[in-house]
């Protein structure tokens, strides 16, 4: 037995050691979600705009082309389920705290918590955001060790990026998402039947989702903040290939929060007819210079001193 | 929990130290021990169906207890007490609402239609394994081919081994029983084979069935837009699926109980490589198959009956296989083709001179379009089972014998090329024990390569987590 024990462990030693070299990576290399958490904490003061929502506000809304100082603290595929963790989590320290906004995409009202998006960033969200994320388990040893939660090919690949660039943040100071420079490259009709199917989840219930917004636009209301909800704009090749039952129902909803509530605002954007295809990374993401243009649009929504009471 | 998990990895190393260096007084203590873990590690899927299979252990238990001292009819009771307990939480949890249905379509196929309403049963995992497994060891009581046994403590942890509670193997009491019931010395050679089939176990299991379940998932749910030939390998691909699957998970099942000095059946011996449909099924899941064997198609008669009866026998023996697997239509069809095409195999070898498909060959030539053959029976029978409804089997089937079969396939042929590369790897081991039997190389360092390259692709190249197909039935 102790042969094979000693076997056992002699054999593990280049794993263990991989292992450790990942942690190490993991918890000494700033990715995206601990740059936002420390520019967020270090401009608490200073921050009159806060954005959240998922990739659509990640690359489309650059925080430079908002009046004041705005911050940027949504993530790729970041559901209103963490929109709001975040949110709690940061409200209470933005003294100056005038304008949230949150981007509403076609999967946004109706995505579960926990679904396969969060399946590892939920980890970064508890290790790197200092979040308390209710969904991990007081069981998951996954959130003792985040070389864990990822993938070893993910892994390695952030490796990679990480000797070519000597960084594997991919966003700025204010948080927008900046690699998203021109297009993708791939067609955007045909990313659009792509793009759209992995989007439909089939739901229709926006329940807790609402639940979530509710909570965010009660406290600001609180705080005098407004809150606007964005649809970003989209190629409408995609557009046309998602359920329109429940793009009215989003814009339904949508309008309803803004009517019921004086301090939210709907900026629906969905089919701008000012959207170019060369404003697309891809059939519903902004480039930089679709994030630049649209950014302003916004921003130019936001001044209206209509919307100030 | 499942075996591919960071918390199994936690789970069973835990068990293995306490088994071995804690609870090693006693082999009544050791299974009091593995009694109580396989119980806690099945209550990590839903704890409340540990009450089936606490009641389908003491049934079994009771059953052959008074079987030992009854005679006659009072025998006959008892033996059906035990079918009627287990085959009926097999047929409410499993199959009460498919019945129910297809009746209810039968009666509108004649313009009557009645209004019922199902049940929403959640499927206990595993149920069909364990209950075929302590039906069996009722089945050799009443049989009088094993004595029954008066040990509560064995015969529960029999049941409920954790190793292969929930996809199997499924085991024999007169196989496993006496395991339980004698001292258990660690024997390092054999736990290092467990290691081994553990290894080989994941590497089938996250490289090959889990990046193949990306495809498959695809091409079947939008299988109206593909070609005939992407679809043929797309076939290819869910056999692949499942082989590494399920035959993954045997292996760790194996490998684990190894480890704590048990010895499990041979669950799959390479059926890929199996020259006709015979042989497959002597590769393929043989636990259940040999079940099937023993306690029906034996009973029935076997091959020793007139040609009319053993085509039924075959056939109601492989009707029963595709209902075992699940409660679709899909699975029924499944089990027809491979029962058709092996009564097809069976009277070929019976009277034709032709019997290139059932005799020995010594060419190598004339084995590997036997095993082509073969391969192609099994991958279109694997549409019915893959597909969600028997309407979609037969779409996807319709579109893989059109014109485009005959069309290059999209996608992924590279991995398909790998594919075929692994089955020349099974090829070269089909006389070992297993894919990664290699203690015939007597290099240590090649051996060690083979182990560590395993280990990379494990880690490297493992698809996105997906539950084992097994656990649904």
């Amino acid at each position: 037995m102790r042969v094979f024990i000693k076997k056992i462990f002699v054999f593990l030693i280049p794993v263990l050691i991989i292992w450790g070299g990942l942690e190490y990576f993991y918890k000494t290399t700033e990715s995206n979600y601990s740059y936002k958490h420390k520019m967020v904490t270090q401009n608490y003061e200073d921050i009159e705009t806060l954005i959240l929502g998922d990739s659509h506000a990640f690359f489309g809304i650059n925080p430079i082309y908002l009046d004041g100082k705005a911050f940027n603290i949504s993530n790729i595929s970041q559901s209103l389920y963490f929109d709001q963790l975040l949110f709690e989590k940061h409200r209470d320290s933005l003294p100056n705290i005038q304008n949230v906004i949150i981007t509403i995409g076609y999967y946004s009202l109706s995505q579960l918590k926990n679904t396969k998006e969060d399946l590892w960033r939920k980890y970064f969200y508890r290790s790197q955001m200092k979040l308390d994320v209710p969904i991990i388990s007081l069981f998951d040893l996954k959130k003792y060790s985040l070389s864990m939660t990822r993938r070893f090919d993910k892994s390695v690949f952030l490796i990679q990026e990480y000797l070519e660039k000597g960084t594997i943040i991919g966003c700025d100071a204010n948080g927008w998402g900046s690699f998203y420079e021109n297009t993708s490259g791939v067609l955007l009709d045909t990313e659009s039947k792509a793009t759209a199917e992995r989007h439909e989840d089939f739901l229709f219930n926006f329940k807790e989702n609402i639940t979530r917004l509710q909570s965010i636009i009660a406290y600001c209301k609180k705080v005098n903040c407004n809150v606007y909800l964005v649809d970003m704009p989209v190629y409408n090749g995609y557009l046309e290939l998602l359920d329109s039952n429940k793009l009215d129902k989003i814009t339904k909803s949508c309008n309803d929060l803004a009517t019921n509530n004086r301090n939210v605002f709907y900026i629906n954007l969905r089919k701008d007819s000012k959207l170019e295809e060369s404003d697309l990374y891809d059939p519903d993401h902004l480039n930089h210079k679709g994030a630049k243009k649209y950014t302003k649009i916004i921003n130019a929504i936001i001044s209206d001193p209509k919307n100030d009471d | 929990m499942q075996f591919n998990t960071i918390d199994f990895a936690l789970f069973f190393p835990i068990v293995f130290v306490l088994y071995w260096f804690v609870f090693n007084r006693s082999v009544r203590i050791q299974n009091v021990f593995l009694l109580i873990v396989s119980y806690l590690f099945y209550s990590f899927w839903d704890w409340r169906f540990l009450s089936l299979i606490f009641l389908s252990s003491l049934i079994d238990f009771l059953v052959a207890r008074q079987l030992k001292s009854s005679l006659g009819n009072q025998r006959k009771v008892l033996f059906g007490i035990s079918l009627f307990f287990n085959l009926g939480a097999l047929f409410i949890f499993k199959y009460f609402n498919f019945f129910i249905e297809t009746f209810t379509e039968t009666f509108l196929l004649f313009g009557k239609p009645i209004s019922y309403s199902s049940m929403q049963f959640i499927l206990p995992v595993g149920i069909s394994f364990y209950t075929f497994q302590t039906l069996s060891y009722t089945i050799d009581v009443y049989r009088r081919r094993i004595h029954n046994t008066d040990d509560v403590v064995s015969f529960f942890t029999y049941v409920s081994f954790f190793p292969q509670l929930v996809a199997g193997p499924i085991e024999r009491a007169s196989n496993l029983l006496p395991q339980f019931q004698k001292t258990r010395i660690f024997n390092y050679h054999k736990s290092i084979d467990g290691l081994r089939l553990i290894l080989g176990g994941l590497f089938k299991k996250m490289v090959i069935a889990d990046n193949c379940a990306l495809i498959v998932n695809n091409l079947f749910e939008n299988y109206t837009e593909y070609s005939g030939s992407t679809l043929f390998c797309g076939a290819i691909f869910f056999g692949f699926q499942i082989y590494g699957d399920f035959s993954g998970y045997s292996d760790i099942a194996i490998g684990s109980a190894r480890l704590l000095g048990f010895d499990l059946m041979k669950n799959f011996n390479f059926p890929y490589l199996s020259k006709n449909l015979i042989e497959f099924w002597r590769r393929w899941h043989i636990s259940l198959s040999t079940w099937f064997r023993d306690y029906i198609y034996i009973p029935l008669g076997g091959n020793r009956v007139s040609n009319s009866r053993l085509i039924f026998n075959i056939l109601i023996v492989f009707l029963l296989s595709g209902l075992w697997h699940g409660a679709n239509l899909t699975f029924l069809f499944w089990g027809l083709i491979h029962g058709g095409a092996l009564i097809c195999t069976v009277f070929v070898g019976k009277y034709s001179k032709l019997n290139v498909f059932v005799d020995d060959q010594k060419s190598v030539v004339i084995d590997f379009f036997r095993i082509g053959v073969t391969f192609f029976i099994v991958t279109v029978a694997w549409v019915f089972f893959r597909a969600e409804t028997i309407t979609e089997a037969f779409g996807y089937i319709n579109r893989i014998f059109s014109v485009s079969f005959f069309s290059i396939p999209q996608g992924n042929k590279l991995f398909l090329v790998l594919l075929m590369g692994y089955l020349l790897i099974e090829w070269f081991q089909k006389r070992r024990e297993h894919l990664l039997d290699i203690q015939h190389i007597s290099l240590k360092s090649v051996r060690y390569l083979i182990y560590y390259t395993t280990v990379f692709l494990v880690f490297y190249y493992a698809g996105d987590l997906q539950t084992f197909i097994y656990f649904q039935f």
